[in-house]
């Protein structure tokens, strides 16, 4: 039921490549994605997962073309609903692993409406979502994270609206896991994709994964990025948000993880024994309407 | 009543509207002491409410027996033959129920009058049958959310109405151009915006089959009785699978609600067609998931099996997935997808109830209609044609791809067509115009109501006018389907 344990290897060890579709990336020349889509497939062979056991849901973005490049079962939706999506695929079939991938305005803007809902349904999919504070594909409009005063074609005299907490907005949505990487520091992100994975419920990963084209968040990732600290506990709710809302630092790592099982497929597996389905059939409940 | 009640010395709390069941019941002329029964079936226990009751209901026979007598005899009932076997369900239910013997595994929903009972329903029901009910956080979640589970390989299905299909139109274009299979139910209810979402209408037809971007390729169906809710919905559920294709079951709030009492379904022969899975994937070359073959279906791949990798994708593509915006290639596309409309139209023409046809055999006059505006049809036919009048009618039950062959042999037989609908702009009159070149009187309803029969027979007055045509006199045989 949980996608959690890995697989037994039933073949020699995989590596990173075997999970590499044959599709070329479109990103631009140093785009924060390539190093996302590199730590991804190296997490899947860490784990050994086999790939016909992961499935990728996709919002419109650049981060949305992710499932193409890997060589996994993939499906490339529409703006806004990765999370359903992915929702829906596992709960299709819990056996697999399944991840949502969406950039910050596909997650913050048009797909909002849907985090607090995942958070509180907690069906285990991992959501990662590539933030690089800028609608990319659509050539540089002001998303949710974008900072506040940043000039764009659509913001030509600055952005006006405050600047987007994701890891505030998911810590108070209830979500069972939160945690932050980047795009510059692979082997971390490796690491917090497998967690993410591992933990039995809804894992969000927000990704700092800069565009280089139209707004490049490098230097701003690379002066305030810290490890978040070893003194976290990432059972503590309130320490979490107090790293999350830190505008000095930008923290690395898990702030905070809920591993109790009460995640929808243990749930559900709690309302069919409620329900009870032995033997019961179309004509068992067709014939409760009859006349008599 | 209210005299009735203070004479009697009955009130709201017992037995005041039992008058008026008692007055209806003797209307229709339904038995007393079976209707003595019920209310000590129902009250049995409460002897302190019993009395009041049953005083009431005597009451109200008595008085309408006294005072109107016989003069409703066009109104009894009758006795009909006890079928203890026969069913009491509404359109809601029926339509949950079909989508059950059909095999459904997966629903996601979102409250909407008049659909959120088969959600409710299904909450209940679709555990014991191994399947998953969500109820989503809006529309487009429940939508997305079947079209996940379909994508892992389970029947998935959503229920909403007018306002919430708007909402999912982007995601049925997704799921066409996908080819995933999905259904969407649509109850039905009267008004733009929020209107009246207690009130019926016929209204969401053009929605269903041109609505939302560009033109993705879908299965509208459109039961039309209670018991028929069912048929259509098994239909729905299997056209969705064999065709990889979204498919939009119209019901309506009329419908929805009804309570009627039916012959019971044939569940040991629910008819059943697959989706066509690709095995997995061996030898060189990639999977190809939208392979073009002869009648636009390809082999779809689960999720779980090896080798066959490919990803469901929403920008134009070639037959592996891979997002291509050539020129050739889109049209090649969309040509494959559209395809699977005809092969549908082809298969389904030779099923069973895929459309009704009633009336005379060589008509004068043909009423062609959909949904539940068929059951006033069905009577102001029958009327007609006992005063000899050669009317037919033709309910298609598939509006996109309508079953254009029949509808052309019966509308080429007739001298003149009427369309009744329940909307303002004659959705189906104008889709037969501009698919079949059928053109019609039309007769539209937007009041929120459904048609009554005396209303249809009043346009067929007017048609038999206009086009001089007489009544033969003899009482036509009438011809059921």
């Amino acid at each position: 039921m949980v996608s959690t344990q890995v697989a037994e290897p039933k073949t020699e060890k995989r590596r990173p490549n075997d999970y590499k579709s044959n599709v070329k990336p479109i990103w631009c020349p140093g785009c924060g994605d390539y190093a996302v889509l590199a730590s991804f497939v190296r997490a899947l062979a860490d784990m050994n997962l086999p790939p016909e056991q992961v499935a990728i849901a996709s919002g419109i973005g650049c981060s949305g073309r992710f499932p193409a490049f890997a060589r996994v079962y993939g499906y490339h939706g529409v703006h806004g609903r990765p999370v359903p999506l992915a929702t829906g695929i596992k709960l299709g079939n819990p056996e697999l692993t399944v991840f949502a991938f969406g950039g910050d305005g596909d997650a913050f803007s048009i797909g909002a409406g849907h985090l607090p809902h995942a958070a509180i349904r907690n069906v285990d999919i991992t959501y990662v979502v590539l933030d690089n504070e800028i609608y990319g594909l659509t050539k540089g409009q002001p998303s949710p994270t974008t900072p506040t005063g940043h000039r764009t074609k659509a913001s030509p005299y600055g952005k006006v609206g405050r600047q987007a907490n994701p890891l505030m907005m998911m810590l108070s949505y209830g979500a069972s896991f939160v945690a932050r990487g980047n795009s510059s520091d692979p082997r971390t992100l490796t690491d917090l994709i497998i967690q993410a994975v591992r933990h039995p419920g809804f894992a969000f990963l927000q990704v700092y994964s800069p565009c280089v084209t139209f707004f490049d968040t490098y230097p701003m990732v690379k002066e305030k990025q810290t490890p978040i600290p070893d003194t976290h506990d990432p059972k503590d709710l309130y320490s979490a948000m107090r790293l999350a809302s830190d505008p000095d630092h930008l923290y690395m790592g898990v702030f905070y993880q809920d591993d109790a099982d009460d995640n929808y497929l243990s749930e559900m597996v709690k309302v069919s024994a409620k329900a009870g389905q032995n033997g019961y059939g179309i004509a068992d409940l067709v014939g409760r309407y009859q006349v008599d | 009543m209210n005299q009735l009640a203070k004479e009697i010395g009955v009130g709201a709390k017992a037995g005041k509207n039992l008058i008026m069941i008692g007055a209806a019941a003797q209307v229709f002329g339904l038995s007393h002491e079976v209707a003595r029964q019920v209310v000590i079936k129902r009250l049995g226990k409460r002897k302190d409410l019993l009395e009041a009751n049953l005083l009431g209901l005597q009451t109200g026979y008595e008085w309408t027996e006294k005072n109107i007598g016989h003069a409703l005899d066009d109104l009894h009932l009758g006795v009909r033959e006890r079928h203890d076997e026969w069913l009491i369900v509404t359109g809601n239910q029926a339509l949950a129920m079909g989508a059950l013997a059909a095999g459904l595994k997966f629903f996601a929903g979102y409250p909407i009058t008049p659909a959120s009972d088969i959600m409710e329903f299904l909450a209940a029901e679709l555990p014991k049958f191994g399947g998953t009910m969500v109820q989503a956080e809006d529309e487009m979640a429940a939508l997305a959310m079947c079209m996940g589970a379909s994508y892992s390989g389970q029947r998935a299905m959503t229920a909403t109405s007018g306002p919430g299909m708007a909402l999912m139109l982007e995601l049925m274009g997704h799921a066409s151009m996908t080819e995933v299979p999905v259904v969407v139910a649509n109850v039905q209810r009267a008004g733009p915006s929020t209107g009246m979402p207690t009130k019926t209408a016929q209204a969401d037809l053009w929605m269903a089959v041109y609505g939302g971007n560009d033109e993705p390729p879908r299965i509208v169906i459109a039961p039309s009785t209670v018991r028929d809710c069912f048929v259509q919905t098994v239909n729905a559920i299997n056209m969705a699978e064999r065709y990889q294709i979204p498919v939009v079951i119209l019901s309506d709030q009329a419908l929805s609600s009804r309570v009627e009492t039916i012959e019971p379904w044939d569940l040991d022969n629910i008819p059943r067609l697959e989706r066509v899975v690709a095995g997995p994937h061996e030898g060189k070359g990639d999977y190809l998931r939208y392979r073009i073959t002869e009648d636009g279906i390809s082999p779809m791949a689960l999720p779980g099996t090896p080798g066959t990798y490919y990803t469901a994708e929403g920008l134009e593509h070639l037959e592996s997935g891979a997002p291509n915006y050539e020129p050739a290639q889109h049209r090649v596309m969309m040509d494959k997808r559209w395809r699977k409309l005809e092969t549908a139209y082809q298969e389904y023409r030779t099923w069973p109830d895929m459309w009704d046809r009633f009336g005379a055999d060589d008509p004068d006059v043909g009423v062609i209609c959909w949904g539940a505006t068929e059951g006033a049809v069905r009577e102001a036919v029958m009327r007609q044609n006992m005063r000899g009048r050669r009317v037919a009618a033709f309910v298609p039950k598939v509006l996109n791809p309508l079953p254009r062959e029949e509808l052309l042999d019966f509308a080429e037989a007739c001298k003149a067509v009427m369309v009744p609908e329940l909307n303002a702009r004659a959705q189906l009159a104008k889709l037969l115009l501009s698919e079949l070149r059928i053109e019609s009187e039309t007769l539209n309803k937007y009041e929120g109501l459904p048609f009554t029969p005396g209303e249809i027979e009043a346009k067929l007055d007017e048609i038999y006018r206009a086009l001089d045509l007489e009544p033969a006199g003899e009482a036509l045989e009438v011809m059921a389907k």
